[in-house]
């Protein structure tokens, strides 16, 4: 065996070799699977070494959990596997190991048999295998579950496998088989084609391709898809194509949207007027068409420069400040305008921009808006400018106007002055006419006059005397119209004030038979301070009004205490009457300036109209008001209030009795015009004692003609210019003894004071307005002279103004009177500056003519001792006389004859001129012959002028004028010698008229009542006393005064009450039967 | 003329005038410048003239304006009114002077206008005018 084994064992070593040295696990198994040989690999395969598996059981790397039979032969030789088998084994580490297993069964010469088993390792190969599925597995499920529809085609075209996604894209069921053209997923035949050329270019010419197109669903519908897909192989399109296709329908909607809405905005972007631009870095890096357009310069311009290049050079560092201020965050005006320069046109373009700060593409810029304003700017300017112009044009007429009115208020103040100036001048120019109408009749009235004169100038006195009132009423309401009337402050007594009204107002009560009482209580305050010339002024308008108006019943005069303050007391007058009344809306225009309580009311009550005017504005500057009550038929209540200083000096109760009895006691009728007159009368007892003014001087009132007094060895120093003043004056004085030196201006004065002597004059009357040297100049040179320190100096004056009389004072004279100048006021201002007390009250006794003729004044020429004073105005009665050779009664007899013959003589030559004025021209001669020889100086120069004119040929018209004078001074002539001459004639003595012929003129004149003829005046005037003596005075003065009314009527009535009370009625039917 | 002619002229045959004046001297100035002429009649108002002037119609009336009560343009609108007296001319006498009340004083019916102060010579040549 051995030898056999050696060759046999050269076998077998070389076996052995072979057997360990090969790769595979090999193993030798005995048939009682106990492992009998075992190579390397298979020891290294389980991790067993040799020694421990020779002789184990080959089940040694069986896992406990698999036994044979389960995956392994149950014996390896009587079943063996006839292929290969994977054992799934465990190593001696305990790793499990996949193996291929194959055996194959020995038998060994012995007949033993073995199983030779080879062992692959395959762990690996199976590990990488499954993993390959896994990846596969997770790759298609990546595919299948793709939201991407993905689909893999042939060569030709047709679908060989597609995902679930593009099942789905398509609506399709997993189950639906794919049609072998893929048309009908396109919406037209048309884009099949098209679309699978393009594919078909790509891909032959290797490129991938994408696109995205519509496609159309198995229900037909259409949606967008995005296909991509390229060849398996680039360079061998025989694999197939490849394709992955997206629903974007969204996505195009949306982009859709935003293409839309983009091309919205960027229509209005582009088309706005205004420009949008945004700058961010310094660059416009957006900016719309309209910028371009208006700047003139390009995008790219814009882009790589500083937008600033765009705007006018004088502007830049303007918009720069505002851009870098707003970039700061500054707060900048929202607005704002600056102007830009047209690169292409080089216009200047004004722009107004806003801007706002944005975000753009993630940095901060500024998103500007810019309007072109050039137009609304030049608008503006223009605008402006016409403003401006506007401005200045209003301007300079403001400036116009405000000059005019300063020219206004300056000529206005001017006017003022001048009117001031023209109220003192008229003051003056209308009292010095005034003063020679009311002296000279009051000096005609102490002539000779037989009746008709003395009530002609008695008349003429009366009127002059209403005139001056009226044109006192005027100017003071002038003055309070021009705020010129001052009041005075001075210290009065009320009592005074009180006594002047009843004084001034009385008589015409009292005439008028009306009740005239005053109520003052104790309480009220005497000594007062204020104007007490005005207030008398208010208190003798209103009472005087309420006489007016009142027929019967009574007029009384209240005064009550309403408010003391602070050295002030306000007191409250009432004046009520028991008169006509008023009705409220009569009232209510009274006291407007020229109204009265209804126009007819002037014609029957007279008046300017001013009173109440006036009355009011005083009571105004007295700080009072004046209001009235009044019924219509009952009467009216008119009160005012005013506020007075009080003085301390209050007299007592017991002082004011004393002075009151004694002025009672030597009580006469105060003064007519207000003047101090020393006369008090109390309040407790006026309130007693109705005023009783005596008869004698109501008639007197204002037109009573004073008594001269009697003054003794008194010289006065008359100074007056005014001729027509200094004879007034001069021979008021005369007649009351005194003698008057006359000096014609102040100059002369103080002459005839320098030489005379402070003793020689007692006083003087001063003129103020006078040539050469006026009053004030005269009385400041005498007071510089000590000697005439203390001569009393009295100004004489037509300026009644306050500030006048105030001037008179400051200028250093003494007093002042006003003209024209009351005799009464006259003699007492002489009284006072004198010392002389002897007033002696005007002897009745006396015949003014004697005293006229005493006095030597009256220049009427005494010839052949007849009693007729011969003076006629327009007759040169010394001429005449002398021509008459001296012969007053020739001379009378002349004028008689002249009268009667040649009394119509203007007349008879007016009436020639129209027929024959040879005619005219005689008669115009012979009257002038005629006058020439009586004296009648203007009588002959007129006639002479007519006698020229006719002759010369000038027509009736032009001569009317002097015709008409001649006529009016032939009349006034003849009128004067008939009056004269006619007395003795036609008035016979009326006491000499017998019972029997009054009683037939009376049944005449009332025969001429009845009949309304003016006639009966003329009867009245001839015998009149005669008449008169037939009735009782009362009754024939009513009949007269109601006849001279020429209201026949009343006279008539009168007349034949008169007469049956004196039983001789029974002549007036009789009578006039006959 | 002569008074003692004028005296010795008879009245009636004198035309006769109606002065209607409420001023007494106005009347007293215009019946002395009449009545040698004429037969003067004198009323105070508005009122006596029309009274006046019914009962006996007057050659001619001389009329004031502003008189109480009744004032002449009144007057003169009821003397045109009554046939009696709307024959008789009515001179006005006034002070108004404005251009408009003397168009209105005409345009009412008066024969003439004359404005105060008066003329004398003026007056009689126009009241003699009217009675022509």
């Amino acid at each position: 065996m051995i030898h056999q084994t050696t060759t046999a064992q050269e076998n077998s070593e070389l076996l052995s070799a072979a057997f360990d040295a090969t790769g595979n696990g090999m193993c030798f198994i005995d048939e009682a699977g106990i492992v009998v040989r075992a190579n390397r690999s298979f020891c290294d395969m389980l991790g067993y070494s040799a020694g421990d598996l020779i002789g184990a059981p080959w089940t040694i790397a069986v896992p406990p959990d698999r036994t044979a039979g389960s995956g392994f032969p149950r014996s390896l030789f009587s079943d063996p596997p006839s292929v290969a088998e994977e054992w799934h084994l465990r190593r001696k580490d305990g790793a499990l190991l996949t193996a291929l297993a194959s055996i194959r069964i020995i038998t060994l010469s012995s007949g033993l048999r073995r199983a030779l088993v080879f062992l692959t390792d395959i762990t690996e190969r199976n590990r990488l295998a499954d993993q390959l599925r896994q990846n596969l597995d997770q790759r298609e499920t990546i595919l299948q579950s793709s939201m991407v529809g993905m689909v893999f085609l042939n060569e030709a075209g047709r679908p060989l496998w597609a995902n679930r996604a593009m099942y789905k894209l398509f609506g399709l069921r997993q189950t639906d088989t794919l049609e072998a053209s893929l048309e009908c997923f396109y919406p037209s035949r048309e884009a099949y084609l098209k679309t699978g050329a393009a594919v078909s270019a790509a891909i032959a010419s290797g490129q991938a391709f994408e696109d995205e197109f519509q496609m159309r669903r198995k229900d037909g519908t259409l949606f967008w898809v995005y296909l991509a897909g390229h060849a398996v192989n680039p360079a061998d399109p025989s694999h197939g194509t490849l394709w992955v296709l997206m629903d974007i329908t969204k996505r195009r909607q949306l982009e859709e949207d935003l293409n839309k809405s983009e091309e919205r905005y960027r229509q209005v972007v582009n088309h706005v007027t205004e420009c949008i631009f945004v700058v961010q870095d310094a660059r416009i890096a957006f900016g719309n068409p309209r910028l371009w357009e208006l700047t003139g310069f390009t995008p790219e311009q814009l882009a790589t420069h500083p937008f600033i290049i765009a705007i006018h050079p004088d502007d830049r560092q303007f918009v720069l400040d505002h851009h870098t201020r707003r970039l700061h965050g500054e707060q900048v005006e929202q607005y704002y305008q600056f102007r830009v320069v047209n690169a292409l046109t080089g216009n200047i373009i004004w722009v107004q921009l806003a801007a706002v700060q944005i975000e753009w593409e993630g940095r901060p810029a500024t998103l500007s808006f810019m309007t072109d304003v050039t137009e609304r700017k030049r608008l503006e300017d223009s605008l402006r400018e016409n403003i401006a112009e506007r401005i200045r044009l209003e301007t300079l007429q403001i400036q116009a106007e405000l000059k005019e009115s300063e020219l206004a208020r300056q000529h206005a103040e001017d006017t003022t002055r001048a009117k001031s100036m023209f109220l003192a001048n008229m003051s003056h120019e209308i009292r010095t006419p005034m003063n020679a109408i009311i002296g000279m009749t009051h000096l005609a009235l102490l002539t000779h006059l037989d009746p008709k004169q003395r009530d002609y100038i008695d008349k003429i006195r009366s009127a002059g005397i209403s005139l001056l009132g009226i044109i006192n009423d005027i100017l003071d309401f002038s003055k309070i119209e021009a705020g010129k009337l001052d009041m005075e402050r001075t210290s009065f007594d009320l009592d005074d004030v009180l006594a002047n009204v009843s004084a001034v107002t009385g008589a015409k009560a009292h005439e008028k038979g009306l009740e005239y009482r005053f109520q003052v209580p104790p309480d009220i305050p005497r000594a007062l301070v204020g104007d007490p010339l005005r207030l008398g002024q208010v208190l003798i308008n209103l009472v005087n009004n309420a006489i007016k108006f009142t027929e019967r019943g009574e007029v009384a005069l209240s005064c009550h205490r309403n408010d003391v303050s602070a050295g002030r007391v306000q007191l409250q007058f009432s004046i009520r009457d028991t008169g006509i009344g008023m009705h409220p809306e009569q009232t209510s225009r009274l006291f407007r300036a020229f109204s009265q309580a209804d126009g007819s009311t002037t014609r029957r009550y007279g008046g300017t109209g001013l009173g109440l005017s006036i009355a009011k504005r005083l009571v105004e500057l007295m700080g009072g008001s004046i209001w009235l009550d009044s019924m219509p038929g009952i009467g009216t209540t008119i009160r005012f209030t005013a506020w007075f200083g009080i003085t301390d000096a209050q007299k007592t109760l017991h002082e004011r009795r004393h002075v009151a009895t004694e002025s009672i006691n030597r009580a006469r009728p105060p003064a007519a015009i207000a003047h101090r007159s020393g006369h008090s009368l109390p309040a407790e007892h006026m309130s007693a004692l109705p005023v009783e003014i005596p008869r004698s001087s109501v008639d007197e009132e204002a037109l009573r003609i004073s008594r001269p007094p009697r003054f003794r060895n008194i010289a006065v120093l008359l100074v007056e210019d005014n001729e027509v003043n200094q004879q007034i004056a001069t021979e008021l004085m005369q007649s009351a003894g005194i003698h008057v030196d006359l000096a014609e201006n102040g100059r002369a004065a103080i002459d005839i004071l320098m030489q005379a002597g402070p003793d020689r004059y007692a006083m003087v009357f001063m003129d103020v307005q006078m040539p050469e040297m006026d009053g004030h100049e005269a009385t400041r040179r005498l007071r510089a002279d000590d000697r005439f320190a203390d001569l009393p100096i009295v100004a004489m004056t037509a300026h009644a103004l306050v500030e006048e009389r105030q001037r008179c004072f400051d200028s250093g004279m003494n007093d002042h009177l006003a003209k024209p100048v009351h005799p009464d006021a006259l003699y007492q201002s002489i009284a006072r500056w004198c010392g002389q007390p002897d007033i002696v009250e005007a002897s009745d006794a006396e015949d003014p003519v004697t005293r006229t003729e005493n006095t030597g004044s009256a220049g009427i020429p005494q010839s052949s001792g007849a009693v007729i004073s011969l003076a006629i105005e327009g007759l040169d009665v010394q001429s005449g006389l002398m021509r008459a050779m001296g012969s007053m009664d020739f001379y009378l007899d002349m004028l008689k004859r002249f009268s009667n013959g040649q009394r119509r003589m203007a007349q008879a030559i007016h009436e020639a001129l129209e027929q024959d004025r040879k005619i005219a021209e005689r008669l115009a001669h012979s009257l002038k012959g005629s006058a020439s020889l009586l004296g009648a100086g203007q009588v002959q120069q007129l006639s002479g002028k007519l006698e020229t004119d006719i002759r010369h040929g000038l027509v009736p018209e032009a001569l009317a004028t002097t015709l008409f004078q001649l006529d009016a001074q032939m009349q006034r002539l003849c009128d004067a010698i008939d009056d004269i001459v006619s007395i003795p004639a036609d008035n016979p003595p009326q006491q000499d008229i017998d019972p029997e012929e009054a009683l037939r003129r009376l049944a005449e004149f009332a025969i001429l009542l009845e009949a309304f003829d003016s006639e009966a005046i003329a009867l009245l005037d001839k015998y009149g006393a005669a008449m008169a003596s037939l009735l009782d005075a009362q009754s024939w003065a009513t009949v007269e005064q109601s006849a001279r009314r020429y209201d026949f009527d009343a006279a008539r009535a009168a007349l034949m009450q008169a007469a049956r009370r004196t039983g001789i009625d029974a002549i007036f039917s009789t009578r006039r039967e006959t | 003329m002569n008074k003692a002619v004028s005296k010795a002229m008879s009245n009636d045959s004198k035309p006769t005038i109606l002065v209607v004046d409420d001023t007494p001297d106005n009347v007293m100035v215009l019946s002395a410048l009449l009545r040698d002429q004429y037969k003067v009649k004198v009323a105070a108002n508005g009122l006596k003239a029309l009274e006046l002037a019914a009962a006996q119609p007057p050659d001619l009336i001389l009329l004031d304006v502003m008189m109480p009560e009744l004032d002449g343009y009144e007057t003169c609108r009821r003397l045109k009114a009554a046939p009696s007296t709307a024959g008789v001319p009515v001179i006005f006498l006034t002070s108004r002077t404005e251009p408009e009340d003397e168009e209105f004083g005409l345009l009412i019916g008066a024969a003439d206008y004359i404005t105060k102060p008066i003329n004398p010579a003026d007056v009689l040549e126009r009241v003699a005018k009217q009675l022509k």
